[in-house]
Order: structure tokens, then C-alpha cells, then sequence
């Protein structure tokens, strides 16, 4: 545990000071361990667990968002484990009323090795579609086709600095959109 | 959206450090107070007895419980703008911040003749009191809210209050230059009540703007 914390407090202060390489390694680190822990949780609460990957990126998302709240002279394990279960419970609150699956499917889910395809989730791709325009191109651009920001500059002809604005700005109200939504 | 796409967004916005709560905090606050001051100003002025009842030990814990408020409120209020801080933890601060005021409520019950009670506690123009407050409040209000949307505090409706009490404490002593009841039976209930009315505004307003 206490290896577990130095090692993602380390990366999440490089992070801070501007290197992506390790703010990268950090996220896709944290992705797999929300993964673990979120399809261990919706499983032990009675909930299905075809929609953990949802929850997975939604607390990315909030991971991202409110980094500034972690105080980098304190243990990062509390915080991220605060934040996960804020988010776990908003989902669960929104969810609330959903048919469980037997136990027994539960297991057998739990036991299988995901394929790859299933890291991939439906609600952020609806709450993209409910952006303004400007925003949700620039945060397809750079999530979906995998550009830089210089490059969507280039092919949506913006400033490199309105594109910057509008991924922050389109990655907020992601996350609020999936606060208002309805499963 | 694959989990490895929306990383990669994630990672081309991360820039530079984010602004933390207590930094927004540093720059919003002594604005706001400027432009609750200017309200001040505008609207009030100083009580003509100013220098000479500072001598008085009730106008000085006046200030107190206001200026305890307001410092207990902010630093409760930096502690909830973290995820990890207990709720619980964080409230133990709450008995320092009302300290002034039930240390000088008891001093009064001692000092002043029972048959001065009542007339002491309702004082002059208290509704001047219940308005004038929360509208001075107001400014800090909007800059404790506002630097706490960079923060995740575990429940918004709290965090918003306590940001109210924080505020109502601030324009509580802006208030008190001008005020002339000086009786602690008088703080406690209208400064208090005020104080109150500006907790519950920011209980409602942070139940929506502090959501994450």
C-alpha cells in the first residue's frame, strides 16, 4: 500500500509540474484500478456491472477535473479514494432503481477476461453529442481521432489557445452532463 | 468513447497546475471586501462613538464573534473544499468559531440587571440588522462559492453553507462599525439570525454550483 501511494503521488506530482508522459501512465494506472474496484463494488451492492466503464471514465473525468483539490503535501490513496466513491455514489443515486442480475452472472462476469472492446463505454459519446458545436469537435478531435491540439487547430482553423479553452471547457460540461443524466 | 481516448484528452489539458481553492480564495476574498466596504460606505457610516466604544468590552466581543466566524468559516471551509476531509473532523472547528459569542452571552447574564434583558435584546432597528448584514454579505458570498467550484467538497449543500457562515461572519464585522446595539443578547439573536439567513442562501446556491 504505502509503495502504491508513492509511486501514484510521485507521478501525479510530475503530472502537476507539466510531463504527459506521466500524467498518462497515471491516469491509464488509476483506469484499471477503478476498474477492478468499481465492478468489485456495483457486484457486492446488487447492481449489473455492464455499465462500470461508465462510472470508470465519469470519475476520470472527475479525477482530471478537480486535481487542485488534492494537497500534494498529503497522501494521494485518500483523495483518489474519495473522489472514486463521490462519484460511485452520485452514479449509484442515479441508477438506483435497476434490475439486479442473479449472483450467479455476477460471478461469471467477475471471472471472465474482458476483451478488449468492452473498455469502451456509450454514455460520454451521448453527452458529446448535447456539447455546443465548437466544443464537442475539439474534444473529439483530440480524444477519438487522437490529435494534438496544434493539429486540431490547424484542421478546424482556430487559434491553438481557443482550441485549449474549448477541450477544458468541453471536458467540464462533459462532466456535468453526466452528472444530469438519466441512464 | 474508449477509456484510452478519453485519457488522451484528459492528458492534452493538462497544462499547468490547476488553481487551488485557497489560492482563488487569496485573490477573491479582499475584493469582495473591498466592494462590501464601498456598500458600507454607500449605504451606512461609521457610529459617531466609534474610538470611544472600542474601549467597551461588548462592542469588542461584537467584533469577535463576527471575526471568529469569518476566520473558523474559512478555515472549515478550505477543509471541506478536500474530498478526504471527514465532515465530522472538520465541524470540530465549529465550537471555536461560536466561542466569543457564548463566552460574552455569559458575561452579560452576569453583568447586566435582569430587568435590562429584554430591552437589550431587541435594541434598536434589528430588521436593519437582518437586511443590511446578508446584503453586505453577499460579495464574499460569491467569492466563497466561487473558489470553492475548484474544490470537491464531499457534500455541496454543507460546503455552500458553510461558505454563508463564513460570509455573514465578514459582513457581520463590516456591519458592526456602524451598529450601536452592542448587547451580546442582541448578537446573538439578529446578528446571529442574519448570519443565518446568509448560511441558508449559501446552503442553496451550493447545492446546485458546488455539484461535481
Amino acid at each position: 500500500m504505502a509503495e502504491l501511494e508513492d509511486e501514484l503521488a510521485s507521478l501525479m506530482r510530475t503530472a502537476q509540474a507539466g510531463d504527459a508522459a506521466a500524467y498518462r501512465r497515471l491516469l491509464s494506472a488509476l483506469a484499471d484500478m477503478l476498474r477492478r474496484w468499481v465492478r468489485r463494488e456495483l457486484a457486492r451492492q446488487g447492481y449489473e456491472i455492464a455499465e462500470a466503464e461508465d462510472i470508470v471514465q465519469e470519475t476520470l473525468l472527475a479525477i482530471h477535473l478537480k486535481r487542485g483539490s488534492w494537497d500534494p503535501d498529503r497522501p494521494i490513496l485518500p483523495w483518489l479514494r474519495a473522489v472514486t466513491r463521490h462519484k460511485l455514489i452520485d452514479n449509484l443515486r442515479r441508477r438506483g432503481r435497476r434490475i439486479m442480475v442473479p449472483v450467479d452472472d455476477i460471478m461469471e462476469t467477475l471471472a471472465a477476461p474482458e476483451p478488449e472492446d468492452r473498455l469502451s463505454a456509450e454514455a460520454l459519446d451521448r453527452h458529446l453529442a448535447t456539447l455546443p458545436p465548437g466544443q464537442s469537435q475539439v474534444v473529439r478531435a483530440i480524444s477519438i481521432d487522437g490529435l494534438s491540439p496544434s493539429e486540431t487547430a490547424k484542421k478546424l482553423t482556430l487559434s491553438e489557445g481557443a482550441v485549449r479553452v474549448a477541450l477544458h471547457r468541453g471536458l467540464a460540461a462533459l462532466s456535468r452532463a453526466a452528472q444530469r443524466s438519466e441512464p | 468513447m474508449k477509456t484510452d481516448d478519453l485519457i488522451t484528452s484528459l492528458v492534452a489539458d493538462q497544462t499547468r497546475p490547476p488553481a487551488r481553492t485557497g489560492q482563488i480564495l487569496a485573490i477573491l476574498l479582499p475584493l469582495s471586501l473591498t466592494v462590501s466596504l464601498l456598500i458600507f460606505v454607500a449605504e451606512l457610516r461609521m457610529r459617531p462613538d466609534f474610538l470611544t466604544a472600542l474601549g467597551s468590552w461588548r462592542y469588542i466581543f461584537k467584533f469577535g464573534t463576527a471575526g471568529s466566524i469569518a476566520l473558523f468559516g474559512l478555515v472549515l471551509l478550505l477543509q471541506l473544499a478536500r474530498p478526504e476531509q471527514s465532515l465530522r473532523r472538520g465541524f470540530l472547528w465549529l465550537p471555536l468559531a461560536l466561542a466569543p459569542l457564548l463566552l460574552s452571552i455569559v458575561l452579560e447574564f452576569t453583568m447586566l440587571p435582569a430587568d435590562q434583558w429584554a430591552a437589550s435584546a431587541i435594541g434598536y432597528y434589528p430588521l436593519y440588522c437582518l437586511t443590511l448584514v446578508p446584503l453586505i454579505s453577499l460579495a464574499p458570498l460569491v467569492a466563497a462559492l466561487a473558489a470553492m467550484r475548484r474544490g470537491a467538497p464531499q457534500s455541496p449543500m454543507t460546503a455552500g453553507a458553510i461558505a454563508g457562515f463564513a460570509a455573514g461572519g465578514f459582513g457581520a464585522f463590516i456591519y458592526s462599525m456602524h451598529c450601536d446595539n452592542d448587547s451580546p443578547f442582541y448578537v446573538a439573536i439578529w446578528y446571529f439570525s442574519a448570519i443565518l439567513i446568509v448560511t441558508a442562501l449559501g446552503a442553496v446556491l451550493g447545492r446546485s454550483l458546488l455539484r461535481w
